[in-house]
């Protein structure tokens, strides 16, 4: 009992480093960790990293091999591919990024009302039922053609079809919470209703939130690539992975680079994000060990 | 001394639930005085939780629990009350501590923040005054360092530390009345005594009435100056603490001390059982609820319904028909040297 203070620190500390590791020895996770900390870092930097403008042709090097001028060749109109693929993780990212929080956010709020008021609950969750049973790309897509092309389009469509398995997944979550004795005992204290759902049960609920975002992410990502190489995604000279493989359709016998490179950029991603969502979901949540 | 702030006048508590309606509580009428602690006693299953969780009205009226009578607390009916009124009352004038303390504090909040939210939510203070009250109410109910304890998290305390943060949460704002449902059944002996002598210790210097719901009479003699017995859903005798122990009336509280195994005298051969158990709510026997169960019931008993009648003694009132036979009976036994009562 000399310092109390001294021996919580390092034992937090050593708690900390326990976490760490635990997450250091999922092989698959690190893995994931590292393929999606790569494309954030390529994304931030492309501007950087990019021999060329996204949009800057050069019309005498139209449909060049891969060589060392150009890593991954060039398109139809002579732009460099490397350069767009880099812009295109912009695209990706944000777009993952925006629609994974506001997933989340709309989720959460929505699973801790209908957890709480059972009105509400009847007709949110038959709502959500009924978007589910649409699938959600058909969904996306409709919503696309009747908001018309645009990034900002894309997020809300995509946010819009996979808020309702969200808000299922922290429904249930709140559901198991709301019947702890600490939630009773708050309202024991006096705490009003909202209170206790945003102050007392949202904490709770976070982690399976958190791994269900790193999937939605994912999702978001290989959806926008879908909407756009059907041409109701992202608009066309906006360089996104989706774009390089609609414009590189048309000529893939004469140029493979076109395809595979933007296609395994994006395989890799979502990869890596699932792998991580998994390590995420392993660490967070106690009840799968 | 006399100034009354709990009075409950005939307490019904029902659930709706998938096999039909359930009345948990039936007609319970009680007083708590200033100061004064009341025991609330009864096996597993008679209803005093739910009376206790029933004054706060913590059930959920929308849907499946309804109540019926009157909840007297400073002269106001609280079943009268609106919902936003209620919150008012609850941690304010009237707190609660519950069973078990982990499962009572929230794990994702350090425990001083814990303490600060009846003062967040009642007094409207700002968060450093309310965390410098958290630290002295640490203090009061006996934790060392309070200001280190204050940040730490549920899972770090032990049982009785636990258990002492939940008395601080609900003394935050120094309320008049404090329901203590089983606050010791979770922790070990010692640790028990530690926290009866807490509460009861607050209760003197704050005299505050507090309801003491529990099963372990060893307790309630110790710590309670009234005593109400219940018996699925209905008290069935109420009185003093001495008078219950030394003269139980009722078939019931008489079957519950005989039950305490004792330190002194001559060892029983065997240890008192009351024979059978609890029936559930919806086999409730008809005349004398406890007539199944009890040694000395007859034909009448099973049929003819009874209310709470006085004994004689001021404030000892019990549900029996035969209770003057009764107090006989015993008295001819005790005379003739058997073993009965305490």
């Amino acid at each position: 009992m000399t310092d109390l203070y001294a021996i919580r620190k390092t034992l937090l500390k050593e708690q900390r480093r326990l976490l760490v590791r635990k997450f250091f020895k999922n092989r698959l996770a690190v893995t994931g960790g590292t393929i999606t900390f790569v494309m954030l870092f390529l994304a931030l930097l492309a501007p950087v990293l990019a021999p060329q403008g996204p949009l800057e042709m050069i019309v005498t090097d139209r449909l060049l091999a891969p060589s060392a001028a150009h890593p991954f060749g060039t398109d139809t109109f002579g732009r460099d591919v490397f350069t767009r693929i880099l812009y295109g993780a912009r695209v990706s990212m944000t777009i993952g990024f925006f629609v994974g929080l506001i997933t989340m956010a709309a989720g959460m709020l929505l699973g801790l009302l209908a957890s709480y008021f059972r009105l509400l609950d009847e007709i949110l969750m038959r709502i959500c039922d009924g978007l589910n049973a649409i699938p959600s790309t058909l969904l996306a897509i409709a919503f696309m053609s009747a908001l018309g092309g645009s990034t900002t389009n894309v997020i809300v469509s995509l946010s819009i079809v996979s808020i309702p398995r969200m808000a299922r997944i922290a429904r249930s979550a709140a559901v198991v919470v709301k019947g702890q004795t600490y939630i009773e005992a708050v309202s024991a204290a006096g705490a009003g209703p909202f209170r206790i759902l945003f102050r007392h049960m949202a904490p709770n609920i976070l982690s399976p939130v958190i791994v269900q975002a790193s999937y939605v992410f994912a999702n978001a990502i290989i959806t926008e690539a879908a909407l756009s190489f059907l041409g109701v995604g992202v608009p066309i000279p906006q360089p996104s992975w989706g774009n390089i493989l609609y414009e590189g359709k048309d000529v893939i016998y004469n140029a493979w680079w076109l395809i595979v490179y933007p296609a395994a950029f994006t395989a890799l991603t979502v990869f890596g994000l699932n792998l991580f969502g998994d390590g995420l979901r392993d660490l967070l949540d106690p009840h799968t060990s | 001394m006399s100034e009354k702030i709990l009075e409950i006048e005939n307490l019904s508590t029902s659930f709706q639930t998938e096999r039909g309606i359930m009345k948990a509580v039936d007609g319970v009428s009680f007083q708590v005085k200033k100061g004064e602690v009341l025991g609330l006693v009864g096996e597993s299953g008679c209803g005093k939780s739910v009376t206790s969780q029933s004054i706060l009205r913590l059930y959920d009226e929308k849907y499946t629990a309804r109540y019926e009578g009157k909840i007297l607390f400073d002269g106001r009916d609280l079943l009268a009350l609106s919902e936003k009124e209620m919150r008012k009352i609850r941690g304010h004038e009237i707190s609660m501590i519950f069973q078990d303390a982990l499962s009572s504090l929230n794990p994702v909040f350090t425990i001083g923040n814990q303490i600060m939210e009846p003062l967040l939510i009642h007094q409207k203070l700002s968060k450093e005054e309310a965390k410098k009250q958290a630290t002295e109410l640490l203090r009061l109910v006996g934790i060392p360092m309070p200001e280190k304890r204050a940040e730490q998290y549920p899972h770090e305390l032990s049982g009785g530390m636990r258990q002492r943060v939940m008395i601080a949460v609900a003394l935050a704002c120094r309320p008049k009345l404090l329901i203590a449902d089983e606050p010791t059944t979770a922790l070990d002996v010692t640790v028990q005594a530690q926290i009866m002598d807490l509460i009861l210790s607050l209760n003197k210097k704050f005299s505050m009435g507090v309801i003491l719901i529990t099963h372990d009479l060893s307790v309630v003699a110790e710590t309670c100056s009234r005593v109400a017995v219940m018996y699925l859903g209905q008290i069935v005798e109420e009185g003093n603490v001495c008078e219950i122990f030394d003269s139980p009336s009722h078939p019931y509280t008489r079957g519950l001390i005989q039950s305490i195994p004792r330190m002194t005298g001559e060892r029983a051969r065997r240890l008192y059982m009351i024979p059978g158990t609890v029936p559930l709510l919806n086999q409730i026997p008809s005349g004398c609820r406890f007539a199944p169960r009890c040694p000395y019931a007859l034909e009448r008993c099973r049929k003819q319904t009874q209310e709470l009648l006085e004994t004689g003694t001021k404030g000892h009132r019990v549900r029996c028909m035969r209770f003057t036979e009764l107090e006989a009976f015993h008295r001819e036994k005790q005379a003739d040297g058997e073993e009965c009562g305490i």
